[in-house]
């Protein structure tokens, strides 16, 4: 029998919905399946790569110390619940615009003669579709593996499996739905405009939270266990940590003993229902005041005092030519509006801030005030930590385009290359230098005083300074007007190296400073920030020079000859892929192989 | 003097154009006629830098541009077939933007900028993002990118697509007048009546090549055509349109 014509509606917009999440304005064109692989691979690789560990490891522990088996099983359950919990926020960061019907959506949807309720159904369906998908992809594999290897007997695997599957997807639910929820309350109760422009905040602020939880994973075992063994349920962290929540749900099902297990599997459950029925209460209640604020929210004016007055500085100041300026002002608000960039953004900052906090939390914990009454290498760090997590991602956005359709105003406009190399050179030093020394003198300048703040204000500016032109050296181009080729920084190869780099240029040079400060005086960090100045001076004089050997400007992908298709490696296809989405546009590239354009 | 000599492009084995050959003098519009597929957006793209051509080269008073093509694209405006714009900017964000590529310092732009927004009616919406604009308002933006820098070449690919009467109208004066200025004008449309009353001269493709090239009377006459649909249609569309929409028709209804 066929189905009827109103679920045959639903299924076709759960479908379209499901297919609209993933290919997501957010991601260039042809990222999406590439980057489901990576996070896949990501997520997967731990849970294959612990349950292979568990093999020795619980034996040994019911073998040699049975008593330390029901605390071991407690730090490993929660290290699945935090890292499942946590990808799953990740992924819901990611979708953050493609959560709510959309303008698009409603233009869409609305002239077709399919009921309101049917809209509505379809969408929810999926976007349930969509949750269901990421926690079958997120615990799958850790659900069978985790409790083959940790359990004692074969009978105790299937209770253990369920244990497993049904606790991390609440977990991911509870996440999913929670952060769903948030959107939508805001979207209705102040309007599409606000929840747009809180966006980024919030995107920030989710990996900003979700990073520290998977950055602070021993802490958080730590002290969930220690309240556990306490078994007061009015304990700080049983009352306000999900995570006990979830792991009391996980050790309920898996059959344990302790009492105190069920009053926080009861919560658990609440924490992962109440979410749920706030976003099916959005849809079901919210769903045409969804449409119509999609539809009659006004779009905010672009102009407002403030940054008319911050690009009537740096004009004069900074960029004075025509040309540098109108490249500088189209990145930046590219980085700022355009939502791919913007989202990009976010996740580095959120990233930053989180490894700011990770460097100067132990130290706080340990020591409180007393560890940074005299300038201490963790808290001189920070800037110089934000300056990398900004640095980067600003050098990684250069190369994602934006609206590759529309580069032809700079590929018909009168640029030399000398021009769009200042623009690309300003433009990162305005992002990265500014905020960064900013930051140090307050961090110094509340710590240690004014006049340690300005030093370290210069001495973490020239420092920035430096870096900058480090990341510029093999930059070509106007940024956002290349297609994407990843893999460029061979991070797969040269992990050990970056990271020694930037342990090198975040404690070292914290190090240099503080000693500096100690035995020779302003006058020693002042020369030193002379010193990094000039190297960047010198990287800035050697591109220059480099230059002069690119007649034209690059609008194509330049893809090593050594990434181009030699067997099954994921930034290949990934490159390909990227390339391959372009070749339809206009381009002047004998590299590329354009198609016929449209008529 | 603007010259095509032998402009012909190839992608792989496809051809877009072969050998393509014109001369056009300041103060004339060509009109750049053809069906879908013809070659007409690949040659608009030739000449304005956008497309490399695999043969051939495009001239500017005896001069390839190439050998010197940041000047030529100095004195070039171009609108685009289809309205790419970079769309979180506002119009007059856009505008500025376009103005300082073209290297117009901001005293220039910014007063040429509020004349043109003034007279395309866009001054309430300038700072509004032009994802909010309509299809004519996004033309009108093109439009005056294309025109703000005060180019001497002046290419025009379907300009009036999603324009109002009014605004046809406008544009069809304009034309003539930058024309009469002394700029060289290529107009490239579907719009036969529109070529008729204010090009100069027309040049049509048909697969890739260049079918007809001749001043618009002369072309009609050539042709014993009345109009100059009727000589597009002896040229270039055999095709019995009448036939073609009675099996339309059919089509849906069967």
């Amino acid at each position: 029998m066929p189905p009827s014509p109103t679920r045959l509606q639903i299924w076709t917009i759960a479908r379209a919905t499901f297919d609209g999440f993933l290919q997501s304005d957010l991601m260039p064109q042809g990222m999406q399946a590439p980057a489901l692989i990576w996070a896949a691979a990501f997520l997967v690789a731990p849970s294959l790569f612990f349950p292979a560990q568990f093999m020795a490891k619980y034996p040994f522990i019911r073998r040699f110390h049975p008593t330390l088996l029901e605390g071991t099983f407690w730090g490993d359950r929660l290290l699945f619940l935090i890292m499942s919990a946590g990808a799953m926020g990740l992924v819901s960061v990611v979708l953050w615009e493609t959560l709510f019907p959309a303008r698009r959506d409603a233009f869409v949807l609305t002239p077709l003669p399919v009921p309101l309720s049917v809209q509505m159904l379809g969408r929810l369906a999926g976007l349930m579709t969509l949750c269901v998908a990421f926690v079958i992809a997120l615990n799958a594999i850790p659900a069978v593996t985790f409790p083959v290897t940790s359990s004692g007997s074969f009978a105790e695997m299937p209770r253990a499996m369920l244990a497993h599957a049904v606790s991390t997807s609440a977990a991911d639910a509870f996440v999913f739905f929670s952060i769903t929820s948030v959107q939508g309350l805001v979207i209705l109760a102040i309007g599409r405009r606000f929840a747009s422009r809180i966006a980024s905040v919030a995107q920030a602020g989710s990996v900003l939270f979700l990073l520290l939880g998977l950055l602070f994973i021993g802490g958080i075992r730590e002290a969930t266990r220690d309240a556990l063994v306490r078994g007061t349920l009015a304990d700080p962290v049983l009352r306000f940590s999900p995570v006990a929540w979830f792991l009391g749900l996980y050790e309920v099902i898996a059959g344990t003993s302790r009492p105190i297990m069920t009053p926080l599997a009861l919560r658990a459950v609440l924490a992962t229902a109440l979410p749920m029925l706030v976003t099916g209460g959005i849809y079901a209640f919210g769903y045409k005041r969804l449409l119509v604020r999609a539809v009659e929210t006004p779009l905010r004016s672009t102009r407002s005092w403030m940054s008319r007055s911050a690009s009537r500085a740096v004009r004069l100041l900074f960029v004075r030519r025509p040309e540098e300026r109108a490249i500088c002002a189209f990145f930046l608000r590219a980085i700022s509006r355009s939502d791919r960039h913007s989202m990009l953004l976010s996740i580095y900052v959120g990233a930053g801030l989180a490894m700011m906090i990770t460097f100067v939390l132990p130290d706080a914990l340990r020591l409180g005030s007393a560890g940074f009454a005299e300038p201490a290498i963790s808290a001189l760090a920070l800037p110089l930590v934000l300056s990398v997590a900004l640095g980067c991602g600003v050098r990684i956005l250069m190369t994602i385009p934006a609206e590759m359709n529309a580069r032809w105003i700079f590929q018909t406009a009168s640029l030399s290359m000398r021009r769009v190399d200042a623009a690309a050179h300003k433009a990162l030093l305005l992002v990265v230098v500014p905020p960064v020394m900013v930051t140090a003198f307050i961090i110094a300048g509340a710590l240690w005083g004014l006049r340690v703040g300005s030093l370290h204000a210069v001495y973490c500016g020239s420092l920035a300074l430096l870096l900058c032109e480090l990341l510029l050296v093999r930059y070509r181009g106007i940024p956002l007007t290349r297609p994407y080729v990843p893999g460029g920084s061979r991070f797969h190869l040269l992990w050990a190296l970056y990271f020694s780099a930037f342990l090198t240029y975040t404690f070292t040079s914290a190090s240099l400073e503080q000693t500096l400060l100690q035995r020779v005086g302003a006058e020693g960090v002042l020369d030193a920030a002379g010193v990094f100045s000039a190297i960047g001076l010198g990287f800035w004089a050697w591109r220059k020079f480099k230059l002069r050997e690119t007649a034209d400007i690059p609008f194509e992908a330049e893809i090593p000859n050594d990434q181009m298709f030699q067997g099954f490696n994921l930034s290949e296809i990934h490159a390909a892929q990227a390339v391959a989405s372009t070749s339809s546009t206009l381009a002047p590239s004998s590299a590329s192989r354009p198609s016929p354009p449209r008529h | 003097m603007l010259e095509a000599r032998g402009l012909t492009k190839y992608y792989s084995a496809i051809t877009g154009v072969r050998d393509v050959n014109f001369r056009i003098g300041r103060g004339a519009v060509l009109g750049l006629l053809g069906p879908n597929g013809s070659g007409k957006s690949t040659t608009v793209g030739m000449l304005t830098g956008l497309l490399e051509p695999s043969g051939g080269s495009v001239l500017l008073d005896g001069t390839s541009v190439r050998d010197d093509i940041i000047n030529y694209k100095r004195g070039l405006g171009y609108v685009p077939e289809e309205a790419q714009l970079y769309t979180w900017m506002s119009g007059a964000e856009y505008l500025t933007f376009c103005a300082r590529l073209r290297g117009l310092s901001d005293a220039v732009s910014s007063r040429r900028i509020d004349a043109l927004l003034d007279i395309f009616g866009l001054q309430t919406d300038r700072d509004a993002p032009m994802s909010a604009y309509s299809k004519g308002m996004r033309q009108k933006i093109l439009l005056s990118a294309a025109l703000v820098h005060n180019p001497s070449l002046i290419v025009l690919d379907e300009p009036c697509s999603g324009l109002d009467i009014g605004a046809t109208l406008i544009i069809r004066s304009l034309i003539q007048k930058l024309a009469a200025s002394g700029r060289i004008v290529i107009y490239s449309s579907h719009e036969l009546e529109m070529v008729e009353r204010i090009c100069t001269e027309v040049l049509i493709l048909r697969e890739g090549r260049v079918a007809a090239h001749a001043a618009t009377a002369t072309l009609r006459q050539q042709v014993n055509a009345a109009s100059l649909e009727d000589a597009f249609r002896t040229l270039v569309f055999t095709i019995d349109v009448d036939a073609v929409a009675g099996e339309i028709l059919a089509a849906i209804t069967h």
